[in-house]
């Protein structure tokens, strides 16, 4: 008894909002980052709606040049590292302790300030924007020697690029240790849930990956103010070597981004179609080598700059492999599907629509790694319909669909199904409207980044912008359907979903403080 | 207008979704304001062996994945409409076969491989430049392209048009659709002959810039400090429009690439006359002679609006916190070697415009800011303290 | 607040977790510290 007492007194935590800045807890914490991503999902969203206004149509209606590009540079940095990232992170929090098992993440302190770190890092980027100079717009990819002319807000950039790599990857070295050292008993790894195997496996990916990324912009950083000369061909360094340098974390960042959504297919899927999952062990392999790939095709993003016919030819092999274990993960899908007993709610409307939308990126992806083609897609808006398609209908879909599979667990109240269907509908629908007409204006020839174009691009221009604001308004419904569902609703029940296997149905809806403080034994 | 349009970018053949094209276009002439709108959908195959090269690949690809995409999403709508609860399905409970995994591991292989090989040809032919009839360099610059004939021994700047360029400024008033060749303009084309091979080198003065014309089928970065070779074989006459593809700044979208083949008779005829041009202009833009006020204010005026009114502003205000006023500034009223020196050598944003521009055009262009926008510093620069400074 | 962490023990074997968990924190901190520093000193000039 007095060991149940005791752990009580965990429960009595400050209240108002020291509560949440004093908090080492993992479902505080995970809502602490949901809550800050779906923050940075709509100021990014904006950035996204100023630059569709202004190309809306041909002619400079709304912002000049410089500012645009402050807008691509900023949607893209507020996009990847406030929205995608911290919304993973957050699902991680919140649902990997209670998948293998465990009471709480294995270092609640770390945990905190990892996150709190987060909107210092943005405060810095964001009031760069209030600057003498403005914003950055050298573009999120920071290439020298552009993005060395940056004015006042140089400095702000770089620093909050540094914070937000420390708080990635501290993020990541205590989902590490939570899996390594916290599972329950009879939890050995290939009993993981898929959710946990990607998330390590982004974990090791981010660990080897932003250290690079903070070594590219500190050295940006002493370019700029100390004298050094390393990306300065002036000074006997190469322009070409950041890029390089950049790619290097930028390929196996495309993948931070990605492999935790697959790992949520691969949780939502079996779910709704009543049946286990398909290729389990193929499924981790194909993931293991994904991550493999990802370190050795980064100058896919870079065949304009001039390298050796033999450069070109390495990287155009190891980038349409990519698609092997990829396809094998879309094929095990399917055969998760065939001969199951399928319902359609909300987050498997959004798993459907995520398999469907990222394979149509996936296949312009493949397009984009055949080199020769690739000199005519480089930097055009193929390249930004590609991107967007495996990010926001990939990456952003799985995180919809993650909410509304695991809110009922969350808050103990169902969300209300209509208007989630209406919201996939509509996002998809939008979306589509969005970023497909941009495939067309990138093969006909229009650049991307840039604030103003040719007449001939001006009809496809106006359907992707209508697309844009349509979609762009559709996510207030998103809003609305969370803050209902945490405000009340019909109560939900443990198991939530007919078909949900897993640890974290057993407990009940809302899960307690701490989520299993003695061990369940798995079978 | 809309022949204009047709003339630049709705030249070659949209085959493959034409139909599709045709149907949007139908269903878009309910609504006139559009309907004269030009709905490219594919990659035009243009005029080089390299861009054909390319297009054919594109084609094979995309085909290849359509294929693909018909038999994956039809499995996969195939089991949302049999296999659903409400219908009755029931969940079988397989769930591995290490044949299917196989199986399903190598045959996206063997695709892979036939795509690598077409590739794999056309990558070797784009990257062999040897055997050139000539060679051309291009240098980008913020923002304007400069062309070196090292053969011929000729060489100009590139920038935007003026009506364009005019019509971009925000909110300019003027309608782009208004503009023949809207932001795909340039003052000096790049002229170079058909059926010869053009050795293309790319570099630059500043940033990073992307020499880009999509019917060459030519994509090369222009990095500074490294020359990148390309090269295209342009098989019919005609003008063709490209654009910057390497962010490169605040006017990135507005440098673009304009290249006029022609029948080898007339590129001649084209080089003799730049050649004549360039001469009769050393001649009247000695720098050695002394200039009088007015002649130095007048090309002062053009220079200025040509180069320094992007950023500085056309009345001379500059914009606050991006690009610092002349009117009444501390260099514009100084001491004239600071001015000077400012100009040729540059600061932060400020570019040197000492290799761009020549001592007459930079005298003309620093007489003119003392004596505009209310400074009243009075002075005459003569291009011979530039030249000497 | 103490976190609930502080005085788990290893459900398994009943080791002390937190020393665990420090040592593998401090061992992935010091390989990522490593990949930062490598790769600026990789292109020191």
């Amino acid at each position: 008894m007095a060991h149940a007492a005791h752990h009580d007194d965990h429960a009595h935590h400050p209240t108002g909002v020291m509560r949440w800045i004093t908090t080492t807890n993992n479902k505080d914490i995970g809502t602490l980052y949901l809550s800050f991503a779906l923050l940075m999902f709509f100021i990014g969203g904006s950035m996204a709606m100023i630059i569709r206004a202004e190309l809306f149509k041909p002619g400079l209606q709304f912002v000049d040049p410089q500012f645009f590009n402050s807008m691509t540079t900023l949607h893209a940095l507020v996009m990847i590292f406030g929205a995608v990232m911290p919304a993973f992170v957050g699902l991680a929090n919140w649902m990997i302790p209670m998948m293998i098992g465990a009471p709480d993440m294995a270092l609640p302190r770390l945990n905190n300030w990892s996150f709190w770190l987060l909107p210092f890092a943005f405060t810095l980027l964001l009031s760069t924007l209030f600057m003498p100079g403005g914003a950055p717009a050298g573009g999120w990819t920071m290439y020298a020697p552009l993005v060395l002319q940056t004015g006042e807000a140089f400095p702000f950039l770089i620093f909050a690029v540094h914070i937000m790599g420390i708080s990635s990857i501290m993020g990541a070295i205590n989902i590490i240790a939570t899996v390594f050292n916290m599972r329950a008993p009879g939890m050995t790894f290939m009993k993981l849930p898929l959710f946990v195997w990607t998330w390590i496996i982004t974990a090791f990916l981010l660990i080897a990956a932003m250290p690079v990324l903070a070594g590219a912009v500190t050295m940006l950083l002493t370019d700029k103010f100390f004298g050094t000369s390393f990306f300065s061909a002036a000074g006997g360094g190469d322009p070409v070597m950041f890029q390089h340098i950049f790619w290097f974390f930028g390929h196996p960042e495309v993948y931070i981004m990605i492999l935790p959504a697959f790992g949520i297919v691969s949780a939502i899927v079996p779910t709704f179609a009543r049946k286990p999952l398909f290729g389990y062990a193929s499924m981790v392999y194909a993931t293991a080598s994904i991550a493999f790939l990802s370190f050795i095709v980064w100058a896919h993003h870079m065949f304009t700059v001039g390298m050796p016919l033999a450069g070109e030819l390495f990287f155009m092999y190891t980038t349409v492999l990519i698609a092997v274990p990829t396809g094998v993960k879309i094929f095990n899908w399917l055969a998760t599907m065939w001969r199951g007993s399928m319902t359609f709610e909300t987050p498997m409307l959004f798993a459907l629509g995520f398999i469907v939308m990222f394979t149509i990126g996936g296949f312009s992806g493949l397009m984009l790694g055949v080199t020769p083609a690739d000199f005519q897609y480089q930097d055009t808006y193929f390249v930004v319909a590609h991107f967007h398609y495996v990010l926001v209908t990939g990456a952003v879909f799985a995180i919809m669909g993650a909410t509304y599979f695991w809110l009922p667990k969350w808050t103990g109240h169902m969300y209300d199904e209509t208007l989630g269907k209406w919201h996939f509908w509509l996002s998809t629908i939008f979306v589509n409207v969005l970023f497909f007409p941009q495939h067309f204006l990138g093969l006909a020839g229009m650049p991307r980044r840039i604030p103003d174009y040719a007449v001939q691009f001006a009809d496809w221009n106006m359907v992707s912008s209508i697309g844009g604001f349509c979609f762009g308004a559709t996510q207030l419904l998103f809003l609305y359907v969370i803050v209902k569902c945490v405000r009340g609703g019909a109560k939900a029940s443990d198991r939530v979903w007919e078909g949900a296997e897993g640890l974290e149905w057993i407990l009940p809806s809302p899960p307690p403080y701490h989520s299993f403080v003695n061990p369940p034994l798995v079978k | 207008m809309s022949q204009a349009r047709g003339q630049t970018m709705g030249r070659g053949t949209r085959k493959f979704p034409r139909s599709m094209a045709q149907l949007i276009t139908a269903l878009l002439s309910l609504c006139p304001a559009i309907a004269s709108a030009d709905w490219a959908l594919n990659m035009r195959p243009g005029v080089t062996p390299n861009s054909q090269g390319i297009y054919h690949l594109h084609m094979i690809v995309l085909w290849i994945c359509v294929v693909i995409g018909v038999l994956v999403f039809g499995v996969m709508f195939y089991s949302i409409l049999h296999f659903r609860k409400s219908r009755g399905a029931r969940a079988a409970h397989f769930h591995e076969n290490t044949t299917v995994e196989i199986v399903w591991t190598l045959i996206p292989f063997v695709i892979l491989v036939c795509v690598a090989v077409p590739a794999t040809r056309t990558l070797i032919a784009m990257e062999s430049t040897g055997n050139a009839d000539m060679t051309i360099k291009a240098t980008g610059y913020q923002w304007r392209w400069h062309y070196d004939y090292l053969d011929q021994g000729v060489s100009f700047f590139s920038v935007l048009a003026e009506k364009s360029n005019e019509a971009r400024q925000p909110r300019s008033g003027i309608d782009p659709h208004t503009v023949e060749n809207y932001l795909l303009d340039v003052d000096q084309p790049l002229v170079v002959p058909v059926g010869k091979k053009v050795r293309l080198l790319t570099t630059a003065n500043d940033v990073i810039h992307a020499w880009w014309v999509p019917e060459l089928g030519v994509k090369r970065d222009a990095i500074p400090g490294f020359i990148n070779e390309s090269w295209f074989k342009v098989e019919t006459p005609g003008t063709y429009r490209g654009q910057c593809a390497e962010l490169c700044g605040k006017d990135h979208g507005f440098m673009p690439i304009v290249v006029v083949a022609k029948e080898e008779g007339e590129f001649n005829k084209w080089v003799e006359d730049k050649k004549a041009a360039a001469l009769a202009e050393a001649a009247a833009n000695d720098p050695n002679r002394e200039w009088k006020k007015e002649e130095l204010m007048a090309k002062g005026a053009e220079v200025y609006t040509k180069n320094c009114a992007v950023c500085h502003q056309a009345d001379g205000k500059g914009v606050p916190g991006n690009f610092p006023a002349l009117a009444g500034s501390e260099i514009a009223n100084g001491n004239v070697d600071d001015h000077i020196d400012r100009v040729l050598f540059g600061k932060n944003q400020m570019p040197a415009w000492k290799e761009t521009l020549s001592p007459v055009e930079i005298a003309a262009v620093i007489t003119y800011e003392r004596n505009s926008f209310g400074n009243t510093a009075g002075d005459v620069v003569q291009p011979k303290k530039v030249a000497e400074y | 607040m103490t976190p609930v962490i502080a005085e788990s023990h290893d459900a398994r074997d009943g080791s002390n977790l937190r020393r665990r968990n420090l040592r593998l924190a401090v061992i992935l901190g010091i390989l990522a510290a490593a990949f930062y520093g490598g790769f600026i000193l990789m292109h020191w000039k």
